[in-house]
């Protein structure tokens, strides 16, 4: 019950936020696929997004959506997202297929959820909102939806083709040669501190350079203690923005990759 | 010129008496029977005082009288001054040693034998550990310490052969001294905490200051040359409790050697030592700290007494692919060093063994 007030509210605050709303055909959306409340976007941006989203979503018959809103209110960004989703009828055919990406822009939170579609895996989730991370640290909104949307159209080319985006069959990880020279040269190191132990194990005839086990019984007198402060330094260095996300996934057949940019 | 040295003899049979590692006492390998070396330096106080008053008589006559046509080669001054010819006086062969040698064996009959004067009067040790651990003990040491090197050349395993094996009374200088004076370190504390965007690192630095004595009982240096000192420090320690009051009848059986670095000379080696352990116990008091550095040290190095020592090594000579190997063991607690070679094939082999599997593994978990 509580769960259900947290949408009702939270979906209620989304309206208020994303003032009109525009009933979608297909789909049964009852707002456009990408709501920019925040006002990150040009209308000619949103208007091209808009319809690569479309176009997208009836070819798959899975939407893919862009909701930005200045602040989450206080809700996790999942919840909001999710009450987004539900109370503006996202999604295609019984199983609401589709993939949602929020922005929150006040704590810079994201969350990535998607329902009914095997295109998007929590692997492939972890790729997707890495890809477009990368735009929204750099402030650049456009570049990263536009990431979002062309990603998407990938990975839902990638499940038609029975082959969707996960750990084991990922495209976009490829093992370059650069990849080749890193690992091998990573892995040269533990050979080599390995040997060195062993021929060190060679060498016991070392000369001693102390002389511990010859101090007398009570053979050690301290007689001077000084611990004199001389100053304090202080250095302020700027935290990098938090990029790592999180997966989970809840009882209504939806999965989250959350985090902030 | 050859001087009379002496061999303990056994009261009953007179064949050569050996001093037991196993039994601490002086047995004869003819007839079996076994002394107390204290029963057997008395009985030969006598005869060493008389070899000794023959060696001075020698040495009264005339230069020539003993001499006449000689073959060889003349030594020169260094060589003649470090070389002393000795009789057996079991086989009467002559034995020729250099002028440190304290304890040999005839190279003719074996017979174990003391050389009287080097171990007497001023170069008389204070005190002997004997040996405690017989050649048997040193060549299973030696094959243990072979054990678990994997980089250690299988035929150096198979093909080493022990080319001599040798107890030797090493001769040490035991130091009671005493290290004071001040160490200063540079100091600090190191805090960091968060506000709103920034990390903040807060670095209070100190100078620390810790002064005192520390005094060291009996560190021990080996006065002899001839002995490698790194061999000489890896095969501490040794137990003191073993110590006893030096006698010459612990020396048959083993060769033994008086010191010909003096223990003035010795003492830098003790210094350095001493005041090392000095500045890491001052250290150990220092806490409190996220780092800790030495800056300065101020120590001062006062020997208070110093004891002549013999001590047991067994010394292993090997020879493999034209090279000398030493191990020595120490003959009370049985701790053997000595370096060992190492195979260029079997280091690279797990070099780049290790790498491959690695390599492999972590190719295989980026593709997978």
């Amino acid at each position: 019950m509580k769960r259900r007030m947290i949408w009702f509210l939270s979906a209620l605050l989304a309206l208020l936020l994303l003032g009109g709303t525009a009933l979608a055909a297909g789909s049964g959306r009852k707002i456009d696929l990408v709501t920019d409340a925040a006002g990150l976007l040009t209308d000619s941006q949103r208007a091209f997004l808009e319809s690569r989203a479309e176009k997208l979503s009836e070819q798959y018959e899975c939407d893919v959506a862009i909701v930005t809103v200045d602040s989450l209110d206080g809700y996790a960004a999942a919840d909001y997202n999710e009450a987004v989703y539900r109370q503006y009828g996202l999604g295609w055919g019984a199983e609401k297929s589709g993939v949602c990406l929020l922005l929150g822009m006040e704590n810079r939170d994201y969350d990535l959820m998607a329902q009914g579609s095997a295109a998007f895996t929590d692997y492939g989730k972890r790729v997707l909102s890495g890809k477009c991370r990368e735009y929204f640290q750099d402030d650049d909104w456009y570049g990263g939806f536009l990431c979002y949307i062309d990603t998407c159209g990938e990975f839902l080319q990638y499940a038609a083709d029975g082959k969707p985006v996960d750990k084991g069959s990922d495209p976009y990880n490829k093992f370059t040669f650069l990849d080749a020279v890193i690992t091998l040269s990573v892995c040269f190191l533990p050979g080599l501190v390995t040997v060195l132990i062993m021929k060190r194990r060679m060498k016991t005839a070392v000369p001693q350079t102390e002389a511990n086990a010859y101090v007398a019984k009570d053979g050690v007198l301290i007689t001077e203690t000084s611990d004199l402060f001389l100053n304090t330094t202080q250095n302020r260095v700027r935290r990098a923005r938090e990029s790592s996300g999180g997966a989970s996934a809840d009882s209504s057949g939806s999965s989250h990759e959350s985090g902030k940019f | 010129m050859a001087t009379q040295v002496t061999n303990y003899q056994c009261p009953s049979c007179t064949g050569p008496l050996h001093f037991s590692a196993e039994t601490g006492k002086l047995k004869c390998e003819y007839c079996g029977s076994s002394f107390d070396p204290a029963e057997i330096e008395r009985l030969y106080q006598e005869k060493t005082q008389a070899a000794a008053e023959a060696d001075r008589q020698e040495d009264e006559k005339p230069a020539g009288a003993a001499s006449g046509a000689r073959a060889g080669s003349e030594w020169d001054e260094a060589e003649a001054a470090s070389l002393r010819v000795y009789n057996c006086p079991s086989c009467g062969a002559e034995i020729l040693c250099d002028g440190t040698t304290a304890a040999t064996r005839c190279v003719y009959c074996g017979n174990p034998s003391v050389v009287p004067g080097r171990l007497s009067g001023n170069l008389k040790p204070d005190y002997i550990i004997p040996f405690q651990l017989d050649r048997q003990a040193a060549v299973d040491a030696l094959k243990k310490h072979c054990r678990g090197k994997p980089l250690l050349p299988r035929a150096f395993r198979s093909q080493n052969r022990i080319e001599q094996l040798q107890g030797v009374y090493v001769p040490f200088w035991l130091y009671d001294c005493e290290t004071s004076g001040r160490v200063e370190y540079s100091a600090n504390t190191v805090r960091t905490w968060a506000e709103g965007d920034w990390d903040v690192t807060e670095r209070t630095n100190y100078l620390v200051t810790r002064g005192g004595t520390v005094r060291f009982e009996q560190i021990p240096v080996d006065g002899s040359t001839k002995m490698p000192d790194d061999h000489m420090d890896a095969i501490e320690p040794f137990d003191y409790a073993g110590l006893v009051p030096f006698s010459l009848a612990y020396l048959p059986g083993y060769l033994a050697d008086k010191y010909d670095v003096d223990q003035q000379a010795s003492a830098e080696r003790a210094r350095k030592r001493a005041e090392q352990s000095a500045s890491e116990l001052f250290l150990a008091s220092v806490s409190g700290y996220d780092s800790v550095t030495e800056k300065d040290r101020a120590l001062d190095f006062a020997q208070k007494d110093v004891k002549y020592a013999l001590l047991p090594v067994w010394l292993l000579n090997t020879k493999w692919n034209g090279k000398d190997y030493l191990f020595a063991m120490n003959g009370q607690t049985g701790k053997l060093i000595g370096d060992l070679p190492v195979s260029r094939g079997l280091a690279c082999a797990w070099l780049f063994g290790i790498w491959a599997v690695l390599s492999a593994l972590a190719i295989l978990i980026q593709v997978l």
